[in-house]
């Protein structure tokens, strides 16, 4: 698979503020990517440059193999789904969709089939002499979709798109955007801070934080490997007990915390004895038990019991002020208040040795 | 993305006219107030001197319709902001809002009309055998005529009429902007209607009321046809004084230009005084 | 609208605003009044009902003739202002901090100068580049004192455009221009008509600039001004219903039209 569209070396600053550093990234040709960060870490940024609407201060975008670091969005092969649609309101859909058409100079009536089959992919059937405002979230998110796929953009950006739905629209547009993004077989980058989401339709999620990438990979990937602690609280949650790597074997971590020492596989960056560390646990991998388990134990109390339907949480506290949340099927197991302790354990291959 | 020769292309234009036409004239007007003679004689350089500014306060004829002129603007400045506070108040809060609109047009109509003709019908309406006048002696409240134009009333009458809309306006929209619901959170706390106004309103507004006052001050400054028609022999401003130094050619600018610049500073010292004291609390750092 | 002063909005400040409204009108009304009035004679009591002013004043070369360059004025000064003043809108929405400062308040600078200082300093500036008293002065004056107007009004609006509007444009391959005029335009509209409405009454009304830059072709305010000052005759009553009549009529026209097309988006 080559790369459709590549960053080298790209920085931004915003006065003197640098927003990007030196940042490296690779767009496979007909790949889902999302760029998935808190706010403020620089993915709209970065999609912003691959648009062309910043020109980074340092470094070149590559598109289908060409530098188009200073080429202006009007002249550039990519199209952009704003995250407020930006749809114009003073045009039809019909004339919305046609916009970017017409500024090829493509004839009329190739226009107007265009047009037709565009509605048709995006599912607005009898909408093309509605104006925006008369439309409602999920049908003008699929005008802005149909407007920007117009142009046969050789990579789609989506600044997210999703944000202004509601839950349940939300969800089945993530599904929608996923199939349009199969039957197009184009590339896609999405952005979004929405980590499930990202987990939901990406082939590739990079994970974005203060202007650099912290991980990139496979959803399935980055859930079970997270190489840093923010992954490993971005992406899912997390328990994470602070200490000090004993010693390291076999890839597996001895790592010496508060009241005891825990096992954990090692992570893939590279740690020797006596660095600090975190061993960071998902919740659903805790179980409990009234006598204490072999192998990773701490002992502590129940703080609070949240029900979610499917999934419950119970938050335990230790002795060392450590709170740890666990994850459990209330139809399964019952969990009783109560404020006698109890032991929290889990297994080594559960838990992963990162850098603190 | 804006590139550099675009930007240059949208900015150039723009600002070589407002350089030219907004500040050229000051500056011409500037210039001249330091010439000897305008244009120079024939033959002869220009010659800089700051004669036409002593001219100014060598004689009384000028310096009493200057003093005149600051002291009437600023005073029908206040008279203006007392009668149009309440309104604006009214406008903006008393008002439902869909019947805002109507209210408002109908204030704002009879300021399309220009100011010679609302000039003219203040004259037709309060002269001696004027409506007004009629109306009284009819009633058997007056005897004989009042005369009511050619002194401060028509004057000021005439500055109401013609910059009520200017006070009016930035005092409505700094009103309209405050959230209703710091009122509901005022009345929430116990604050009756004249606390109310008093601690939420009338501070709020404070923006509004030194925009107004600014823009009203200047413009009564600056009126010439309203002293030249309604005012009276004992009444003339320093702007009917400026007009007669240009009613004739070139010769006599230079004194005319240096009495502008003269009532320019002077005005615009005032008008940023009485700016700088209605928002003096504004949250300064201590 | 708030409850919190229901009481004050009844009725206490409810007679207030009539009192002004009436304040406001009453003069305009005897106006109106006395262009119908049947005598020479500019006064109270009105004893008959004559048409006969309005039929003086149209038959009038010297008031049709300032008409006409009025409206030619107002037109053209307008124009320009519309273009120059929207061009320096959008310019001054591109500057930042200080620059932006800067060009704002010398943007402004006709809009706050005193009515005689900015009359005078125009009349020096168009003898400085030699451009002599009569229509076009009036027409640069007019322009130059509208321009500021425009550009606030312009601002006003440009301000509440999302910048991503611009930029979906560019993204589907509009050139800057080509964006501007598809969509900047079309999202300034209401305010473009509001300014040309408010630039023409504004020329039309004026008097400072077209009593200094004037020539021997008097705008309608200066006609008013001269035939007043040479003694009031029932004709001006006449004139002035007219203009007025126009002039309330371009406001309500206008007022309308805004409406209609606020009640579109």
């Amino acid at each position: 698979m080559t790369d459709i569209c590549v960053l080298r070396d790209i920085t931004a600053r915003y006065g003197d503020v640098t927003v990007i550093d030196r940042l490296n990234l690779a767009i496979p040709e007909g790949a889902f990517v999302t760029l998935l960060g808190p706010s403020g870490c620089g993915k709209s940024t970065t999609l912003r440059m691959i648009g062309g609407f910043e020109t980074p201060a340092a470094g070149q975008v590559l598109l289908a193999g060409k530098d188009v670091t200073h080429v202006a969005p009007n002249h550039r092969d990519t199209n952009l789904v704003f995250q407020d649609y930006a749809l114009f309101p003073h045009m039809t859909v019909a004339e919305n969709i046609a916009f970017g058409l017409k500024r090829k100079g493509a004839p009329r009536d190739v226009i107007r089939q265009r047009v037709d089959e565009l509605m048709q992919l995006v599912r607005l059937p009898d909408m093309a002499q509605r104006l925006p405002a008369m439309l409602s979230g999920g049908q003008r998110q699929r005008v802005a979709l149909a407007r920007a796929l117009a142009r046969d953009p050789a990579l789609l950006l989506l600044d997210e798109p999703l944000g202004a739905l509601d839950a349940k629209l939300r969800e089945e547009m993530q599904h929608e955007l996923k199939s349009l993004q199969r039957a197009t077989g184009k590339a896609f980058v999405f952005v979004t801070h929405d980590q499930e989401e990202a987990l939901t339709m990406s082939d590739v999620v990079v994970v974005m934080n203060k202007g650099r990438i912290e991980q990139q990979g496979a959803p399935v990937e980055l859930y079970r490997d997270p190489q840093s602690r923010f992954v490993a609280s971005f992406i899912g949650k997390s328990n994470f007990f602070e200490g000090r790597l004993q010693e390291a074997s076999a890839g597996i971590g001895r790592v010496e915390v508060a009241g005891g020492t825990l096992s954990a596989r090692l992570g893939s960056a590279p740690l020797k004895a006596g660095d600090a560390v975190v061993v960071a646990v998902r919740p659903e991998k805790v179980a409990l038990a009234t006598e204490r388990p072999q192998g990773n134990a701490i002992e502590a109390r129940l703080q609070s019991l949240s029900y979610k339907g499917a999934k419950s949480t119970a938050l335990f506290a230790d002795a060392f002020g450590r709170r740890i949340e666990m994850d459990f099927n209330p139809e399964e197991r019952r969990i009783e208040a109560g404020d006698s302790s109890v032991w929290l354990g889990w297994q080594d291959a559960d838990g992963i040795v990162l850098a603190a | 993305m804006n590139t550099q020769p675009a930007r240059i292309a949208l900015l150039a234009f723009p600002a070589f006219w407002i350089l030219l036409l907004h500040l050229g004239p000051m500056l011409a007007m500037l210039r001249i107030s330091f010439l000897e003679s305008f244009p120079p004689l024939p033959g002869s350089a220009e010659v800089a001197t700051l004669a036409n500014y002593t001219a100014f306060f060598a004689n009384d004829v000028y310096i009493v319709p200057m003093l005149r002129t600051l002291v009437f603007s600023f005073s029908a400045t206040l008279l203006l902001l007392v009668l149009t506070y309440p309104l604006a108040f009214f406008l903006a809060k008393g008002v439902r809002a869909e019947r805002k609109l109507t209210y408002l047009m109908i204030l704002f109509a009879p300021f399309w009309v220009g100011e010679i003709i609302r000039i003219f019908s203040i004259t037709v309406t309060f002269g001696n055998r004027g409506a007004v006048n009629w109306v009284l002696l009819n009633l058997g409240i007056l005897e004989r005529p009042l005369r009511m134009l050619y002194g401060y009333f028509s004057l000021s009458t005439g500055i109401i009429h013609l910059s009520a809309l200017y006070m009016l306006m930035p005092i409505y929209a700094a009103i309209e902007k405050i959230p209703d619901n710091l009122l509901e959170a005022g009345r929430d706390l116990g604050a009756g209607p004249v606390s109310r106004f008093f601690d939420i309103i009338l501070p709020l507004s404070r923006e509004g009321v030194a925009t107004g006052c600014a823009l009203v001050f200047l413009a009564n400054v600056g009126t010439y046809s309203v002293p030249a028609l309604l005012g009276g022999p004992g009444t003339s401003m320093f702007s009917e004084t400026i007009g007669t130094f240009f009613h004739t050619a070139g010769s006599q600018w230079p004194v005319g230009s240096a009495f502008s610049v003269l009532l320019l500073t002077a005005s615009l010292t005032i008008a940023a005084l009485m700016m700088l004291v209605i928002q003096r609390r504004k949250g300064r750092a201590r | 609208m708030t409850r919190s002063f229901a009481w004050v909005g009844s009725w206490l400040l409810q007679a207030y605003y009539m009192l002004f409204v009436a304040f406001l009108v009453l003069p305009i009304f005897v106006m109106i009044l006395m262009s119908f009035k049947n005598s020479e004679f500019l006064g109270f009591p009105i004893k008959g009902l004559t048409l006969d002013w309005y039929g003086a004043a149209l038959a009038d070369p010297a008031i049709l003739g300032a008409v006409a360059t009025t409206a030619f004025v107002a037109a053209v000064s307008t124009l320009i202002a519309l273009v120059v003043g929207t061009w320096a809108a959008v310019a001054l929405e591109r500057l930042q901090g200080l620059a932006k400062a800067v060009a704002f308040v010398i943007l402004c600078i006709p809009l706050a100068a005193p009515g005689i200082i900015s009359a005078i300093s125009l009349r020096i500036f168009a003898f400085d580049i030699g451009l002599e008293l009569g229509v076009p002065a009036i027409i640069m004056a007019h322009t130059v004192h509208a321009v500021p107007f425009v550009s606030l009004m312009v601002l006003a609006r440009l301000s509440h455009l999302p910048k991503s509007q611009t930029e979906a444009a560019k993204d589907l391959g509009a050139s800057p221009i080509t964006a501007f005029c598809l969509i900047t335009l079309p999202f300034l509209k209401p305010s473009l008509i509001g300014a040309s409405l408010f630039g023409l009454l504004l020329s039309m009304d004026d008097f400072n600039r077209s009593f200094f830059l004037g020539g021997f072709e008097p705008t309608l305010p200066i006609l008013v001004f001269e035939r007043m000052s040479t003694g009031i005759s029932p004709q001006i009553n006449a004139i002035a219903s007219i203009v007025l009549l126009v002039t309330l009529s371009m406001g309500f026209v206008g007022e309308r039209t805004l409406r209609r097309i606020g009640a579109r988006k």
